[in-house]
């Protein structure tokens, strides 16, 4: 039961995008149309799934015995980027149709802040193993929700008449925060 | 002593990976697949249109 | 040079008109304390990044860049958050995550590919400390808005103390007047977004005025 609520908040009341401000630069570039949502979205919560298990057993394993905790930063993205670059390598050579929908992002997910605070927040809060798999699941699918939803609106959004100044990015904004307003009616679910 | 060999480690594990990476031609008919973003403008981004993959380097 | 200097804060800000750093932007520019103290760290980074890896550029291959930069980031940046968690620790316990996130900000990843690489020691320092300032002069924009808004008032403690205050200043009369929205996630993004779109105003008059200059 702990559990579902660890994934029900992950991913509804303290979502990544709308209440803690991460991901932020694929979400306004990335989530143009839905195709490039949903790409994005499952190469995140591979990544994501990944890179937060082998930091988790490095930090336990091999960073607290040793007393080698401020190595830590330095560690996790090491880690991430390392399984980025393997990720990238090994969908290259055996699946040429994934690589076309999730290839061109996965670079991106090296510099993607979701990535670095999951496997920063499994540390902090003292999550065990199962409590980690759940929250390093959790977490990007909240990512992708918001992100196909605002693709969806965004699509839209792009054939409106929005005065020269709000062109982009700022009409976009205010569309996050419409759903954050939304969202955040969520908030007392748990 | 323990710290350096370790990030030693690390850094050469990445470095492999990266290289490997590189390496790895991509799959035919994904030569040109680019994103096309254009929402900010980070020039070293890979998915900006303007992106050069660091041609202009000495 | 110093042309260049004042274009970056107003006319290309990294934060308003290339939308880099965001996610420690919106979530940092809370209070006005926090803003500056984000701000310095980040400067800090920024700057000694810019220098070391202007140092190493010449030996630094094609291939590994991508690496050895963020190596030399992270490092700086376990460095840094380490001092300020000995130093002002109150700041520590305000920034948080945010403070291991600026190894992936943007901006810092960014000026080093596109002009630390390419440029001398000197160079790349004073574009590291502009880069930085123009980031804290956007931080610090929003966050004396959004506490403004918030509280009816800003104040400014001593990051080493967090007791004292340094200077600040408060409107009682506004206080029934105020609005907690600006704190939370919906207040960021609106408040952002009313800053980006003026930006964008100022940047496309500057735009237009050139075109017309061009013409004649």
């Amino acid at each position: 039961m702990k559990l579902l609520s660890l994934a029900l908040a992950a991913i509804l009341v303290n979502n990544v995008v709308l209440t803690k401000y991460l991901g932020l630069c694929p979400f306004f570039g990335v989530s143009r149309n839905f195709r490039s949502a949903i790409g994005m979205g499952l190469a995140v919560t591979f990544v994501i799934f990944g890179a937060s298990l082998i930091t988790y057993f490095l930090y336990y394993l091999i960073l607290l015995p040793n007393g080698m905790e401020y190595l830590r930063l330095i560690t996790f993205i090491l880690v991430i980027a390392s399984f980025v670059q393997l990720t990238e390598m090994f969908i290259k050579k055996y699946s040429a149709s994934l690589y076309k929908t999730l290839g061109i992002y996965l670079p991106l997910i090296t510099t993607n802040c979701v990535v670095l605070y999951v496997a920063q927040e499994n540390i902090t809060m003292k999550y065990t193993l199962l409590e980690t798999c759940v929250n390093s699941l959790a977490v990007p699918a909240g990512y992708m929700l918001v992100l196909v939803l605002f693709a969806c609106m965004r699509e839209r959004l792009e054939g409106a008449d929005t005065p020269r100044a709000w062109k982009g990015v700022p009409i976009a904004l205010i569309t996050a925060a419409l759903m954050a307003m939304a969202f955040s009616g969520l908030a007392g679910i748990i | 002593m323990k710290a350096v060999i370790y990030v030693v480690i690390l850094v050469g594990v990445y470095a492999l990976a990266y290289i490997l990476n590189h390496r790895t031609k991509k799959p035919a008919g994904c030569e040109n697949l680019r994103e096309e973003c254009s929402s900010c403008h980070i020039v070293s981004c890979p998915a900006n249109a303007v992106y050069e993959g660091g041609k202009d380097r000495d | 040079m110093w042309r260049n200097f004042k274009d970056s804060f107003i006319k290309d800000n990294p934060v308003f008109s290339m939308f880099l750093g965001l996610c420690s932007v919106l979530a940092i520019s809370t209070t006005f304390n926090n803003a500056v103290g984000m701000g310095l760290c980040v400067t800090i980074v920024l700057i000694f990044s810019n220098v070391i890896i202007s140092l190493l550029r010449k030996l630094i291959s094609n291939e590994i860049r991508i690496p050895v930069y963020i190596v030399v980031i992270a490092s700086l940046v376990t460095i840094v958050e380490m001092l300020v968690h000995a130093y002002a620790p109150s700041l520590y316990r305000s920034l948080g995550v945010f403070l291991s996130l600026v190894v992936v900000n943007c901006i810092i990843l960014g000026r080093a590919e596109a002009f630390a690489s390419k440029n001398d020691v000197f160079s790349s320092a004073a574009d590291g400390f502009g880069m930085g300032m123009a980031y804290t002069f956007a931080l610090v924009l929003i966050s004396v808005v959004r506490e403004f808004l918030a509280n009816g008032s800003v104040i400014f403690y001593d990051p080493f103390d967090p007791e004292k205050v340094i200077f600040g200043f408060a409107f009682e009369s506004l206080k029934p007047y105020t609005m907690p929205l600006a704190a939370s996630s919906v207040g960021a993004f609106l408040v952002f977004a009313c800053f980006a779109a003026f930006f964008a105003m100022l940047k496309n008059r500057a735009a237009d005025k050139e075109k017309e200059a061009d013409k004649q």
